[in-house]
């Protein structure tokens, strides 16, 4: 399948991003069948003109993440590639706990160093042949890995980053602060943070969220 | 085994194939003989009843034996007549002569038994030929053969251009009637918009407003110029389409176009160079004038492409001279060849091989412009019309970009048809199938109609930016990215909307359910119903799934409870019901 043109559905919320990116596949010589801003019109666009591969963004603003199309999309037409593109490390960050759906490749924007690195991930996403025999590329997992973080983990550290105080979710958990000062510790330590150091551990924690869910803390 | 242009089969197969190959059949027929061919078969009849004629009345014929050796070329011409006819029956099925060696070796068999019936003809009617059976047959075979190719060649020319103009005059028609669905899409985008967004005070961009506006006219005014151009090109003087080549053109395909070509024909002149070679040549002198003619011929416009290359008219010149110098060149030689019977050639029947064998140059020649430039006619108006289809399929492509971002700044089922229909839009203007595209244009603008038919299109939950939604059309446009995944059904209490202080929270409220139902449930359909209950707004979903417990920390659990007065869930083998009620 490589140097193929591949058959391209592209959701993707933010305006520049999409222009940008589609440009680009375009440029690569894959064929973008459709661009859409959000998840309305996939499914109608993937009927009408069929896809070799979708390429959804994680988070779409409201409604249904790209990690739920790419669920509803695997339900719909097994043969489909999909790639999920992320600033997010994991979908955890984005409060979703939902498994990848087979013959899905999820990857870091900020691994994609360059064009041909897209162009890659697009055709392995396309072709699980070649997927199969020769695995993700080095460069794939190379940047942003993410700690395994429970998933109330992940929901305290944006908590943290967010800047609610330890009282605040202690009484949004109902549960009592000390507890929650005990959990940022064993987070702290998961993220590897010093927290006995000079510099202020929630900061940090903060920045560790930062870097991992790649964007601004939302509110 | 057909050579003539075949339809390709399976998903290959693209409107122009299918046009091509339902068109082949009648364009052969009407042209498989044409004036042009006629004309052809005609000289070529001549040149073969002089043959014969010649051939049959033997050496110093008589006045007598003239008028008998006439009479049997012309009872062998009708025989071979019906022989003729047999075979280009037999052509059509076995494909055309340029393409295949093995129906020009038919076609010489044919003429091989025509000048064995020469042969046995010239016996019958008691003619002293002095030339053995082989000499007839080989001047048979070559005579018919050529004859025969000529006349395929130009029926099959003529069918091939027939196929191809009326293909491409389907192509002209099928932009056209993209042009007018293009043209149609933007009027329509621009009355409806327009209608749309004056009731509501809503501002698009001006931008798209703009394309819809520019796309229209320049599609109406390139539409009109196209097509004048092209029936100036094609249709406005004849309809049948004039490909007659002009003198000029004839003359510069012999030397320019086909430097070959004129050497092929130079060969087989001196092999048909009827009747002084194959009466009386020997073996040698043939070839000597083979070698003399064809050298000279080689050279000649080697120099005239050389030295004149920019000026074609001079090259024909030159190279009719040079046929000249050649032929005299021949005939002066002529005293020192070899003759069977030990006799000299005359001047008279070396004068009478010239101009006969210059004419069978010259038609050939004609043919073969004809040829080209029929082709090169139609090699330009297809041209012409890919620039145009290009130009067509472009603004086709920015109606659909347009189309796309208008569906941006609406809500609701509309706007997922319309970027569904702008994707299929899109799709169709890259693959340039005009059936596509107008399907999709006809999607697009049913989409707007039914945005225009009512307050709120199709759905509640249908609407532009800038309009006030009510509750209704909140909870509708909440659930349209969610449709994507789940098949959602959406009632609402005329009551219950009356009653709810804060609308955004019901959102929240029904988005949180039906993310549940599709991620933690594994639904695929969800009933939203949102009633008034003892004064207070309750938020019911029901789905298909099977409930499990939400791994994930159950912020959105958390979010229901901090809204809710209470929240009940029941889960059973035929779905899951998720009931909760609104604080006030």
């Amino acid at each position: 399948m490589e140097g193929c043109a591949v058959r391209v559905v592209y959701v993707e919320d933010d305006d520049y991003t999409r222009m940008t990116t589609a440009a680009l596949l375009r440029e690569l010589g894959h064929e973008v069948v459709a661009e859409l801003p959000g998840a309305s019109g996939l499914m109608n666009a993937l009927d009408a003109v069929g896809a070799d591969v979708a390429v959804l963004d994680l988070d779409l603003g409201g409604g249904p993440t790209g990690l739920d199309l790419a669920v509803a999309v695997r339900r719909r037409s097994p043969k489909t590639g999909i790639l999920i593109l992320s600033t997010y490390a994991d979908p955890a960050l984005l409060g979703v706990d939902t498994p990848l759906p087979p013959r899905t490749l999820f990857a870091v924007k900020r691994a994609l160093a360059s064009p041909e690195q897209l162009d890659e991930a697009i055709e392995l996403a396309g072709d699980p042949i070649r997927l199969g025999e020769a695995g993700l590329p080095d460069w794939w997992n190379a940047s942003a890995q993410m700690p395994r973080l429970r998933a109330s983990q992940v929901e305290l550290l944006r908590d943290v980053a967010e800047g609610w105080t330890n009282a605040q979710i202690a009484s949004r958990r109902g549960v009592r602060e000390e507890a929650v000062e005990k959990s940022v510790q064993r987070l702290a330590r998961a993220l590897g943070v010093d927290t006995s150091g000079p510099r202020n551990p929630r900061v940090m924690l903060t920045q560790a969220y930062v870097r991992l869910s790649g964007s601004a803390i939302g509110g | 085994m057909s050579d003539y242009p075949a339809p390709r089969s399976g998903a290959d197969v693209n409107w122009l194939d299918r046009l091509r190959s339902a068109d082949r059949e009648l364009a052969l027929r009407l042209t498989g003989w044409t004036d042009f061919s006629w004309r052809l078969s005609i000289v070529t009849s001549v040149l073969g009843l002089l043959a014969i004629a010649l051939t049959a009345a033997g050496p110093d014929p008589t006045g007598e034996e003239l008028w008998r050796g006439l009479q049997v070329g012309l009872i062998v011409l009708a025989g071979t007549n019906a022989l003729v006819f047999l075979a280009q029956r037999i052509a059509d099925r076995v494909g055309p002569p340029n393409r295949g060696s093995v129906t020009i070796a038919g076609f010489a068999a044919i003429g091989a038994l025509f000048g064995a019936l020469a042969w046995a003809g010239a016996t019958v009617a008691g003619l002293d030929s002095d030339q053995p059976p082989w000499v007839w047959l080989v001047a048979g075979a070559a005579v018919v053969a050529w004859w025969m190719t000529t006349i395929e060649l130009g029926r099959y020319a003529r069918a091939q251009a027939g196929i191809e103009r009326r293909a491409l005059a389907q192509r002209a028609h099928s932009v056209q009637e993209v042009e007018r669905s293009s043209d149609a899409l933007s009027s329509e985008l621009m009355a409806t918009l327009r209608h749309r967004l004056e009731p509501v005070g809503a501002r698009l961009p001006e931008t798209d407003l703009a394309r819809a506006g520019q796309t229209a006219q320049v599609l109406q005014d390139e539409a009109a110029e196209s097509v004048r151009d092209v029936s100036h090109r094609l249709w406005s003087l004849n309809p049948e389409v004039d490909l007659r080549p002009r003198t000029s053109q004839v003359l510069s395909t012999i030397v320019n176009k086909r430097p070959f070509r004129p050497a092929l024909l130079a060969f087989l002149y001196v092999l048909v160079d009827a009747p002084g070679l194959f009466r009386n040549a020997s073996v040698g002198g043939t070839l000597a004038i083979l070698i003399t003619g064809v050298g000279g011929i080689f050279l000649v416009l080697g120099v005239a492409n050389a030295w004149m290359g920019r000026k074609p008219q001079w090259h024909a010149r030159i190279f009719i001279a040079a046929i000249v110098v050649l032929q005299v060149a021949t005939i002066v030689l002529a005293p020192w060849h070899e003759s069977i019977d030990g006799r000299p050639l005359s001047l008279a029947e070396y004068m009478l091989s010239v101009p006969l064998s210059v004419a069978l140059i010259m038609a050939t020649a004609g043919f073969g412009s004809w040829w080209e430039s029929s082709q090169s006619l139609i090699r330009d108006y297809a041209a012409a019309l890919s620039t145009r289809e290009s130009e067509v399929f472009a603004q086709a492509q920015a109606s659909a970009a347009s189309t796309r971002r208008i569906a941006q700044h609406l809500h609701g089922t509309v706007q997922s048809r319309l970027i569904a229909a702008a994707a299929r839009m899109s799709a169709a203007a890259g693959k340039r199938d005009p059936a596509a595209l107008e399907e999709s244009i006809a999607a697009a603008m049913s989409a707007l109609h039914s945005l225009d038919r009512g307050a709120f299109g199709d759905t509640e939950g249908d609407r532009l930016d800038g309009e006030a939604p009510n509750l209704a059309a909140r909870v509708q446009a909440r659930c349209v990215p969610w449709s994507e995944v789940l098949d959602i059904e959406v009632r609402i209490d005329p009551e219950s909307a009356a009653g709810v202080g804060d609308p955004g929270q019901v959102e929240l409220v029904v988005e949180e359910l039906l993310a549940n139902s599709f991620r933690h449930g594994g639904a695929t359909t969800a009933t939203v119903d949102i009633a008034a209950e003892s004064g207070r707004v309750t938020v019911s979903v029901y789905d298909d799934g099977t409930y499990q417990e939400p791994g994930a920390s159950g912020l959105g659990s958390r979010f229901i409870a901090s809204v809710s007065e209470s929240h009940s869930l029941e889960a059973s083998a035929h779905g899951t019901r998720v009931r909760v009620v609104l604080q006030d």
